[in-house]
């Protein structure tokens, strides 16, 4: 192994590695940033570029791309409210409230402090749990993702703010909405009102899109004045106060970069459901929940960690099983198997340079990233101070160019139209957001895994109580349930005392 | 004057626009795009990268790989059926998966396999039943011993999982219930390993890696030699098709420049190279070969149609 690592460094350190290597974060940095481009689009793009390289240098170009395109998006979630790529929506919920507030500098500098630091977690567990990969990855079945679904789910109670009906509505949309389009277990396709388009469901990135940011600029347009509501407020000297209340709050960031790693780790999850279930996790352990969604810098470290740590734990399937754990590492195996490598279950004993160069891109990489967006946030934070007449048409048009480019489908840009309009009204009547965007992120993982669980067990319902895993899943649904009502209750009973003391 | 050579200038414009599409035109003349039916990063997500810039020296065009996934791979064979047929739009397609509606009879699917304008299949490769490295069964008679319904894992009712699992049960005489939902072959892996399901059927390459390191290990092959020994020859018609198809309609000229690009490219030295060194088979068949291919396997399908509700 420590052969490797030499040979590894050896092929990283020289001036053409480096190169793309710094390339390779830039890109991502951008294609994070811009809605609705990823790291799968980067990675795909840049793939005829890769042909004449080396393997090891496009596994450099490829891999600054992978750790630094959520980084890039936290910083459109955080000042324009769209999340540049999907797992940086929970990111949104805390994040552009802040902007509002004008601490978009303590904001972007969380949020970068707890990516890198995120992503280093990921890749130090990734090392870590090399000898006992196999078994991490088959530590979990359909019975434990519906589960862990269900436990995300359950953050919909405490993330209403307060409208706990409105909640529930829009978190019954945001299920329904989850459900259109082609369900694989029953082969049909639902919801889809003959439009061809909706067979593929509504994807999330337009569907945000129209959601956060256009509403937004629809709800700006109408209101005028600058993101930040109180110009005066904005204070862009906050960008190493972000820094230290990552470290000041370190239970919440290690708790955010474990459960990145080990959802990225479970094949078929994802980093945007990672992301989600750090944030809902967050709240609902959190001892005034009541802030959440209103600007809590909390709430920011705890997805943006998340979604960074996914990196590192997308590749313990890979060194596993040689098979994918994100969309990213899928095309970055496409682009192996490309490059006349045959990544499989051996991938490590055959292509062990292969996999520490990666790992090594992937630390530099994730570092450099959130170097850069330190450096520059203090200029980024004062989008938030553009006039709408500005803003508007600028952020309207890049958000829905970001719509049509994910897949170069006008179809897209009708979603984020569509959910602009029902967005705008979610704000002039006083819907939450945050609970639509729970179900719609983890509807279909709930309804797939409850599903396969049933075919697996024969319908039968004893398959959650007869495994350890899903007994401790179940456990912390019912205390994550319990808790507000338990801290309601100590809180009277504090009360009460005090009264009568 | 001016005036009428303006005129004279403009009805000529028009006289020459409107005479192209009489006059031969020259093809190809601008951008092909190259249709994945699914996400990036698939087997054919793979295929189809590696051979466009191969096909793109030998037509001296841009040849782009698009992905449009969705409804298991419907809805990109749906939109090409739909596109315009002058050579500008061909799309990589899977075959058992997408003769399950002409199995099915159903209608509303968006498309016809057997209308398609086929320019050629670019591999093939056969299949084999796999449980987990450490399961206690070792045949298909120890399958049958087993006395119940037995599971096999697939990506969804509609793709060449599904369909494969069907008539090979059915020619088998076994009793399969199939767990859809998992993505891709290697999710199809997972689910063995991990013990959701008894078996699955994969194709002998994407099975190959994981017999290497013992995670899977094969009951039975499909292949010509299997499908004997097993007494059942007709199992070994189940094979996997990655097949290149334009919109229905193609002119035949157009169709024969594609046709000739595309089977000179799966038999260029590089490619051959390439898919030897990442081991993936390669079976290059020419347009009309694939057609009668297609039409026989269609037959083949549908006597289990019964089988396919």
């Amino acid at each position: 192994m420590f052969d490797s690592v030499l040979l590894a460094l050896d092929n990283l350190l020289t001036v053409n590695s480096m190169g793309f290597l710094v390339m390779g974060t830039c890109i991502g940095l951008v294609f994070g940033a811009i809605p609705g481009l990823g790291g799968t689009t980067a990675i795909a793009l840049l793939i005829p570029l890769t042909f004449g390289m080396k393997e090891f240098e496009a596994i450099t170009l490829m891999g600054g791309v992978m750790a630094a395109t959520s980084t890039g998006g936290s910083v459109s979630a955080i000042l324009l409210n769209t999340p540049g790529t999907a797992p940086n929506a929970a990111t949104t919920f805390d994040g552009y409230p802040l902007a509002q507030q004008g601490k978009a500098g303590l904001a972007l500098g969380a949020a970068a402090t707890a990516s890198a630091l995120g992503g280093l977690i990921g890749v130090i567990t990734l090392v870590a749990v090399i000898p006992i990969a196999k078994e991490i990855v088959l530590l979990f079945a359909p019975p434990e993702f519906f589960l862990l679904a269900v436990f995300g789910l359950c953050a919909i109670a405490v993330s209403t703010g307060g409208r706990l009906l409105q909640g529930l509505i829009t978190a019954c949309v945001g299920l329904i909405a989850g459900f259109v389009g082609y369900d694989a277990v029953s082969g049909e396709v639902r919801y889809d009102f003959g439009i061809d388009f909706l067979w593929d469901g509504v994807k999330l990135v337009p569907a945000l899109i129209g959601l956060f940011a256009i509403a937004e600029m629809i709800n700006l347009s109408v209101k005028g004045g600058t993101v930040a509501e109180n110009p005066e407020m904005v204070k862009i000297q906050k960008i190493f106060d972000g820094v230290k209340v990552v470290f000041k709050n370190y239970p919440t960031m290690l708790r955010g970069s474990a459960i990145g790693t080990f959802i990225g780790a479970v094949p078929g999850v994802g980093g945007t459901v990672a992301a989600f279930l750090s944030y809902s996790t967050q709240v609902q352990m959190a001892k005034d929940p009541e802030t959440y969604g209103k600007g809590n810098i909390l709430g920011v470290i705890a997805p943006e960690s998340a979604n960074n740590a996914k990196d590192g734990g997308s590749l313990i399937p890979t060194l596993a099983f040689g098979i994918p754990g994100s969309a990213e590492t899928a095309v970055f195996l496409g682009v192996l198997i490309l490059h006349g490598l045959d990544p499989g279950p051996t991938i490590l004993f055959e292509h062990e340079d292969v996999i520490f160069t990666l790992i090594l891109t992937l630390t530099i990489s994730c570092v450099l990233a959130t170097l850069i967006v330190l450096a520059l946030a203090r200029s980024l934070a004062l989008l938030t101070l553009i006039d709408v007449h500005v803003l508007v048409p600028a952020v309207t048009v890049v958000a829905l160019v970001g719509a049509y480019a994910l897949n170069s489908e006008i179809g897209d840009v009708f979603v984020a139209l569509v959910f602009a309009v029902v967005g705008y009204w979610m704000i002039r009547f006083d819907y939450p957001r945050v609970t639509f965007t729970i179900a719609l992120v983890l509807g279909e993982i709930t309804e797939r895994s409850f599903h396969q669980t049933m075919l697996i067990s024969d319908q039968n319902w004893s398959i959650f109580v007869t495994r350890n895993i899903s007994i401790i899943l179940l456990v912390l649904i019912a205390a994550s349930l319990s808790y507000p009502s338990f801290r309601r209750w100590s809180k009277k009973r504090r009360m009460r005392r005090e009264g009568a003391a | 004057m001016l005036v009428r050579i303006a005129l004279g200038a403009i009805a000529l414009a028009i006289a020459t626009t409107l005479a192209i599409p009489g006059a031969v035109a020259k093809y190809p003349e601008k951008t092909i795009t190259f249709i994945i039916p699914y996400k990036p990063g698939g087997g054919f997500d793979t295929y189809v990268r590696a051979l466009a810039p191969i096909m793109e020296k030998r037509l001296g065009v841009t040849v782009v790989p698009k992905n449009i996934p969705g409804a298991g791979g419907r809805k990109g064979a749906t939109h090409l059926y739909k596109s315009k047929p002058d050579g500008y739009r061909i799309s990589i397609m899977n075959l058992p998966g997408k003769a399950i509606a002409a199995i099915q009879g159903k209608k509303g699917v968006g498309y016809d396999i057997r209308k398609f304008t086929w320019l050629g299949q670019i591999a093939s490769d056969s299949y084999v039943i796999a449980v987990a490295g450490k399961s206690k069964i070792k045949s298909i008679a120890d399958l049958k011993k087993l006395g119940r319904v037995i599971k096999t894992a697939g990506t969804g009712k509609g793709a060449t999982s599904y369909v494969v699992s069907q008539i090979a049960a059915n020619i088998l005489g076994l009793k399969v219930k199939l767990v859809t939902g998992y993505k891709g072959s290697s999710g199809m892996s997972i689910a063995v390993i991990r013990g959701d399901t008894d078996i699955a059927f994969f194709a002998y390459r994407s099975y190959s890696k994981f017999a290497k390191s013992g995670d899977l290990r094969a009951i039975a092959a499909l292949d010509e030699k299997g499908a004997a020994m097993l007494g059942k020859p007709g199992l070994s018609k189940l094979r996997i098709h990655r097949l290149v198809a334009a919109p229905p309609g193609l002119p035949s000229g157009i169709k024969k420049t594609l046709e000739d690009a595309l089977f000179a490219s799966i038999n260029d030295a590089g490619f051959k190279k390439w898919a030897k060194k990442a081991r993936r088979p390669l079976a290059a068949l020419k347009g009309k070969a694939s057609e009668k291919l297609i039409d026989e396997l269609v037959m083949f399908y549908t006597g289990h149609k019964d089988k396919f509700k």
